[in-house]
């Protein structure tokens, strides 16, 4: 018998938003927030590592965002960074006000098929931590195997959850940060997230990658150079996304719909669509 | 093997080069170390030693009298600091510091600069080592240079 969101969510429409609440504000960096929302009254399915949200800001729009983390009694974590109208107005809420979430959609990053018999090897660059968020916490917790994580930022002020990098260390972990730029007081790299990669002459077995795209190109070119299977390393793109469930086609990349085929897709599924060039 | 050899022939810079030319790259070479804090290059000055960090971390910073130093980039053990000592005119382009007590490897560029003219094949291997260093910090400053984790304009 499944838990009552899972009956719940059997029942919702999923082009119909539910009614969330915000009921705490986590400043991230000087332009992202952690938003932390909880049902009003139902709850929508809680979402696997990865998987994703259409978030309404009413009267401004709709737009997709990973959920980074999920808590008791139904509460989502969603870390946004203003950029856009939907997202500023996001990340513009106070505690009390409402938005409206359907999902979650998507993928999910394989954390069961390789964390018992695969070192991994996870990369985040900038926001691409957010996704990953859920992903190392299961690693950490469950993977017998070794688990490293390289965290690649702007610069330090723009490290996402330091608490996590530190509980991620104290649970096995080997986390490596790298920053663009930085003061001498930063103790760890500064380069690029690719640049750290190959410092770590890995030999992991799979990989995990989520940032923007030219990172994840660069980063993945170094790990197959370091013998990580193609089919064994995961990226996590975002297209267009709209109705949540490949229906409307915004989301259209090759053949791959990725608002249901992805935003978690295996590398060698989408390789040579990577080298299609944007407008 | 001496010890120089042996860190020499297992640092990622000259791992895989035949003994013989090891020997050659030891004979020009010693063990630093640096406490933290201690510049290793300055900006303009001759670029005389080749440093092949072996503990600790160096930073690459760029500095100029309008704003306080940046650090640019990070050199890891088994990896090397600069390549001014190789390409005219041999000055450094960047200030190097020591950001923990640093050991390297430190050979003396312009002995090296004139083994590698006079023995081809040393040429040869150092050069595309290099090479190989000089291409990944170039894709790596294109990258920093677009601001990859910036918003897409």
């Amino acid at each position: 018998m499944g838990t009552s969101a899972d009956l719940v969510s059997t029942l919702v429409d999923p082009l119909e938003p539910v009614p969330y609440r915000v009921i705490d504000i986590v400043r991230e960096t000087a332009d992202v927030v952690t938003v932390v929302v909880a049902p009003v009254e139902v709850s929508l399915a809680p979402a696997a590592p990865g998987q994703f949200m259409l978030v309404w800001a009413f009267g401004v729009g709709e737009i997709p965002i990973s959920v980074s983390r999920t808590a008791v009694d139904g509460h989502v974590l969603l870390t946004v960074r203003a950029v856009g109208a939907v997202s500023s107005a996001i990340v513009g809420l106070q505690i009390g006000d409402v938005l409206g979430m359907r999902g979650p959609f998507g993928t999910a990053w394989p954390v069961d098929l390789v964390g018992h018999d695969h070192d991994v090897m996870v990369v985040a660059g900038g926001l691409g931590l957010a996704p990953l968020r859920m992903a190392i916490d299961a690693l950490v917790t469950n993977s017998p195997q070794r688990v490293t994580v390289v965290v690649g930022a702007r610069e330090p002020a723009q490290m996402l959850y330091p608490d996590d990098l530190e509980a991620w260390t104290a649970r096995g972990a080997t986390v490596h940060q790298t920053v663009d730029t930085a003061d001498r007081e930063w103790p760890a790299g500064v380069g690029t997230a690719t640049t750290m990669v190959e410092r770590l002459h890995g030999s992991h077995q799979a990989a995990f990658v989520c940032g923007p795209e030219l990172m994840m190109s660069s980063a993945v070119r170094a790990l197959l150079h370091q013998g990580v299977p193609a089919d064994r390393i995961w990226v996590s793109l975002e297209r267009n996304m709209h109705c949540g469930i490949g229906h409307c086609g915004r989301c259209q990349l090759g053949a791959h719909l990725l608002c249901r085929d992805g935003a978690v897709v295996r590398w060698d599924k989408v390789e040579e669509l990577m080298e299609v060039r944007g407008r | 093997m001496t010890d120089l050899n042996a860190l020499l022939a297992h640092h990622d810079f000259f791992a895989g080069l035949d003994a013989a030319l090891i020997d050659k790259v030891a004979d020009l070479a010693t063990v630093a170390e640096f406490p933290a804090g201690t510049w290793i290059a300055r900006d303009g000055t001759e670029a005389g030693t080749f440093h092949a960090v072996v503990d600790g971390r160096a930073g690459i910073e760029l500095a100029s009298a309008d704003r306080p130093p940046l650090l640019v980039a990070t050199v890891h053990p088994g990896e090397i600091v600069g390549w001014s000592w190789y390409v005219e005119p041999h000055r450094w382009h960047f200030d190097v510091v020591a950001l923990d007590v640093l050991r390297t490897i430190a050979i003396d560029g312009g002995l090296l600069r004139a083994a590698c003219v006079e023995d081809h094949e040393l040429g040869y291997h150092v050069g595309r080592r290099l090479t190989r260093v000089v291409a990944a910090r170039l894709e790596a400053t294109r990258h920093q240079l677009v601001d990859v984790y910036g918003h897409v304009r």
